[in-house]
């Protein structure tokens, strides 16, 4: 439908996505009115980039759409002021991997990087691997992953420092820290 | 790289990789070790509700009617009581146990004690007379000893009170009849007792409802009755009561020791459904008493049903 340039497609998309791309945009900027202008952004370009473009998995392309149009806005706001969202939390979490961003940037190439953390994933358990990208992609709050993981909030905080920590271990092992 | 970098970095991770995880749902599924407390509680509750009750009843001890009070009873032929009969001198109240024997479906069962003119005690072998009799009668001898060594209530009653009772019945009494002697008149003062089953044959159910005292309401084609002849030649017979268990009835009978002419008296002890009897199982016990101080209670005797 949307190679067809029907308007529907794009009804039909956030009625089917909406809520989950809702979730992700909340997550990072912790704003029901952001979240929805970000899936609004996020449907545009999916209005304009399809076609020509063609994707494998649309409701994935559709949350990173999503995802990126909330981490331009957490920027955007960060510049102003620090966000009151989850990924502000997050971020505190992930600098004891990344501490600093020159020394990395320096030496590693991002994509290599990223290479490495995917296979680090991966390698994981499914529950883990979910719940590491639940908590750091989609910067879903511990309560959260408690219900949906059906963890103690302990539980899954350890667990989560348990994998920041093999991960820590794994790039450093890897020459990548 | 810092952490914010590294979190926008994230979306380049694989599609399905994220669409996994977006969508993961880990419901903890109901195990079923988490109920093995609640069903192992239920076992226990049932099973012990189960078992509870019959723990409960004490099962009584069941000791078996006397079958015949045979401490001292031996058999012994006339002759040997006849040289007995020099040494052993009177009887006081006694109480004699008799054995019995079926002819043709018909117990008899008899006991001779001496006159009140003879000091010394007899037993006699009796011709059946009656007329179910087909062969000759089966020799009921009885030794007779003294009479401490027959008569102890605390022996009578400590053998009656073991098992449960399940029901009495009345005792029927019909008519008492004086026949004519017959042709062999016994030579000493005897009682007999004959046990029998009541058939529902409707000829034979005129001619012993008013000999026996059966109720007219009483059917007796539905219901059996244990039909009881007794023969004696002692003032004052009565019965006394009964047990019937699941050896066989146990007559109690009761007589004054004074000799009279022959009467011939019926009983008939209606049978409650479910319950059976041999008329072979069937005795009678004799009670003989001196004068009226000993004269046991006789009204409206019972016959009481054990289990």
């Amino acid at each position: 439908m949307l190679n067809n340039r029907d308007e529907q497609a794009l009804e039909e998309s956030a009625q089917m996505y909406g809520a989950l791309c809702r979730s992700v945009a909340r997550n990072i900027l912790g704003s029901d009115e952001d979240a929805e202008e970000c899936l609004n952004d996020a449907l545009l370009t999916v209005w304009n980039a399809i076609p020509p473009a063609k994707p494998s998995n649309f409701s994935a392309y559709l949350l990173k759409l999503v995802r990126n149009a909330a981490f331009d806005r957490y920027k955007a706001r960060r510049r102003e002021k620090r966000g009151g969202g989850q990924t502000a939390q997050a971020l505190d979490e992930l600098t004891e991997i990344f501490p600093s961003s020159e020394n990395v940037e320096q030496e590693l190439e991002q994509r290599e990087l990223m290479q490495a953390v995917t296979g680090f994933l991966q390698s994981l358990p499914e529950k883990q691997r979910s719940l590491f990208i639940c908590r750091y992609w989609q910067s879903a709050a511990i309560a959260e992953l408690s219900a949906r993981f059906d963890m103690s909030e302990s539980n899954v905080k350890v667990t989560l420092a348990r994998i920041r920590k093999r991960l820590q271990k794994y790039l450093r092992e890897e020459g990548l820290l | 790289m810092n952490a914010e970098r590294f979190m926008e970095l994230m979306n380049t991770l694989p599609d399905d990789m994220i669409v996994t995880a977006v969508h993961a749902e880990y419901r903890r599924r109901p195990k079923l070790i988490r109920f093995l407390p609640a069903v192992t509680a239920c076992l226990v509750i049932g099973i012990f509700a189960a078992v509870y009750p019959k723990l409960r009843i004490q099962t009584p001890e069941i000791t078996e009617p006397p079958a015949a009070i045979d401490t001292t009873e031996t058999t012994i032929t006339t002759t040997e009581l006849s040289n007995r009969s020099e040494t052993q001198t009177s009887i006081a109240p006694i109480r004699q146990t008799v054995s019995s024997a079926t002819v043709a479906g018909n117990t008899t069962a008899s006991v001779t004690v001496p006159a009140a003119e003879t000091d010394a005690p007899a037993i006699t072998e009796l011709p059946e007379t009656s007329a179910h009799t087909e062969t000759e009668p089966p020799v009921i001898t009885t030794e007779l000893t003294d009479a401490t060594n027959l008569v102890s209530d605390t022996e009578s009653e400590a053998t009656h009170t073991v098992v449960q009772v399940k029901k009495a019945v009345q005792i029927w009494k019909g008519v008492d009849m004086r026949p004519e002697l017959a042709s062999d008149p016994m030579s000493e003062p005897q009682i007999r007792c004959r046990f029998w089953l009541s058939e529902p044959d409707m000829d034979m159910i005129d001619g012993i409802r008013n000999q026996y005292g059966i109720p007219a309401e009483f059917d007796l084609t539905q219901t059996q009755c244990l039909l009881i002849q007794l023969e004696t030649e002692y003032a004052d017979t009565a019965v006394t009561g009964g047990t019937l268990t699941t050896d066989g009835l146990r007559l109690y009978v009761a007589c004054r020791n004074q000799k009279e002419p022959l009467t011939d008296m019926h009983f008939a002890v209606p049978l409650p459904e479910g319950i059976t009897v041999d008329p072979e199982n069937c005795r009678a016990e004799y009670q003989i008493y001196e004068d009226e101080s000993g004269k046991p209670k006789t009204k409206n005797p019972l016959i009481e049903i054990y289990e």
